[in-house]
């Protein structure tokens, strides 16, 4: 798994951290079952403090895509793989419409249309 | 790339990896069987400076010669079999002779030792078995040779390399690729085999010397050790450069600094015909590699020209990163 880290960026590091773990879920790289690196060997590679990785795994963990189980190590969930699918359809969805000049309002009602009750 | 296809190999490696090593088997078998009525009980089966100093039951040695060859053939061909793309192969073809140089040697001896022990009253009176010993080397090493010259001309395995185009990295930025792999299925059957083997035939050696050969028992304990290290590894690309580790005891590793690196390509691996199996490899003109599986590999050229190659998944995304930083570092 591929996990960049642009320190010059201004966002913070542990969600750059997520953010690649996500995006190697949606690229199918991450698979159900996967464990993830431990967070010391991460920390090491990456040139960042440990904390900052266990907080990338803990919101990981909040969001249901990684299950941290002790002994075990963070283990890629079944929902990490869809959601991950889905979020990358919705970005290309909502870029789509940007293109086209639809706005958000006109975006949610013509999803509402096609999701009824 | 192409996908990897079940090879032919021709029937002639066949006929010295399996046939001729078990018809020397039987043979040996059958000699021993025939010499029977004239051996002392209990005969001699183990050699030290000093003469003859192992005994076991008459029985022993032949029960030793058909497991062993059985157990050496079955070795061989389970390798052969699991052989994918062009064959044979230098490789393929040393695997073949060494069959049956190795159940000459084998049987050769065993017979020898059996041999000089006709008639004696007492096996502690059997002659000195080094020249039987040096005689079944030689004629061992000649069916080698006779059969390699026998076998057909060697197939040479073309490597497609195709450079890695390096990842566009933001100034500063600090990324790192880590993948795990680990060996397949099929090699790991091969391998519970040959340490099967071992474990059975150090026992059976421990058995019928009463305990005297006991310090035999660290070759399978040694063996289990050597084959759980080389069963999965974790690959490590960060701006240091490439690192490779064994799991879970971190050791043996491999690092390549990211300063030494010239060029990242990836290739399509067949490991028995390019590195004569998995695990932790050498093999002359391709240099060291972490062979886990068949298909995408990492290699990586150094400086001064030595090559290192790792089998994994999601290769051409590893190259990329690799190729960036050592073009950072250059």
């Amino acid at each position: 798994m591929l996990i960049r880290i642009d320190p010059g960026s201004g966002v913070a590091i542990y969600d750059q951290i997520a953010a690649s773990v996500r995006s190697d879920a949606s690229r199918g790289v991450l698979r159900p079952g996967d464990r993830l690196p431990a967070a010391r060997e991460l920390a090491d590679a990456l040139d960042v403090n440990i904390h900052t990785v266990l907080r990338a795994y803990q919101n990981l963990r909040d969001e249901g895509l990684i299950d941290l189980r002790r002994g075990r190590g963070a283990v890629v969930t079944e929902a990490a793989v869809t959601g991950a699918a889905l979020v990358d359809a919705v970005r290309a969805l909502v870029a789509d419409a940007r293109r086209n000049g639809v706005g958000p309002q006109t975006l949610i009602a013509l999803i509402r249309e096609e999701y009824p009750a | 790339m192409t996908t990897s296809t079940r090879s032919r190999m021709p029937l002639s490696v066949w006929i010295v990896a399996v046939a001729l090593p078990l018809l020397v088997g039987l043979v040996a078998v059958a000699v021993q069987l025939a010499w029977l009525p004239e051996l002392p009980d209990p005969i001699a089966i183990h050699w030290g400076a000093d003469g003859a100093d192992g005994f076991g039951p008459v029985w022993s040695t032949t029960v030793l010669t058909a497991g062993l060859t059985i157990g050496l053939v079955g070795l061989f061909a389970a390798i052969l079999l699991s052989a994918r793309g062009p064959a044979p192969t230098a490789i393929h073809k040393i695997l073949a002779v060494s069959s049956l140089a190795v159940s000459v040697l084998l049987c050769g001896t065993v017979t020898a030792s059996v041999g000089i022990q006709r008639g004696l009253e007492d096996a502690a009176d059997a002659p000195d078995i080094t020249p039987w010993l040096i005689g079944s080397v030689l004629v061992g090493l000649g069916a080698a040779a006779i059969a390699w010259a026998v076998l057909p001309r060697s197939v040479a395995v073309a490597t497609e390399l195709s450079r890695a185009e390096p990842l566009t990295l933001a100034p500063g930025e600090r990324s790192v690729w880590i993948a795990e792999t680990r060996l397949s299925g099929g090699a790991v059957t091969v391998i519970l085999l040959a340490v099967g083997f071992a474990i059975a035939a150090t026992a059976f050696a421990i058995i019928v010397s009463d305990g005297l050969v006991w310090p035999l028992a660290f070759i399978p304990v040694l063996l289990v050790l050597m084959c759980a290290s080389g069963i999965s590894w974790r690959v490590r690309v960060d701006p240091s450069g490439l690192t490779v580790r064994s799991q879970p005891f971190g050791w043996p590793r491999t690092r390549v600094a990211a300063s030494d690196i010239a060029s990242v390509d990836t290739s399509h691996v067949e490991p028995l015909a390019e590195f004569g199996g998995w695990g932790w490899r050498w093999a002359p003109g391709r240099n060291f590699g972490v062979i886990a599986r068949g298909g995408e590999a990492i290699e990586v050229t150094r400086r001064d020209g030595r090559r290192f190659t790792v089998t994994v998944d999601d290769s051409a995304t590893g190259a990329a990163l690799l190729a960036a930083y050592s073009g950072v570092a250059r």
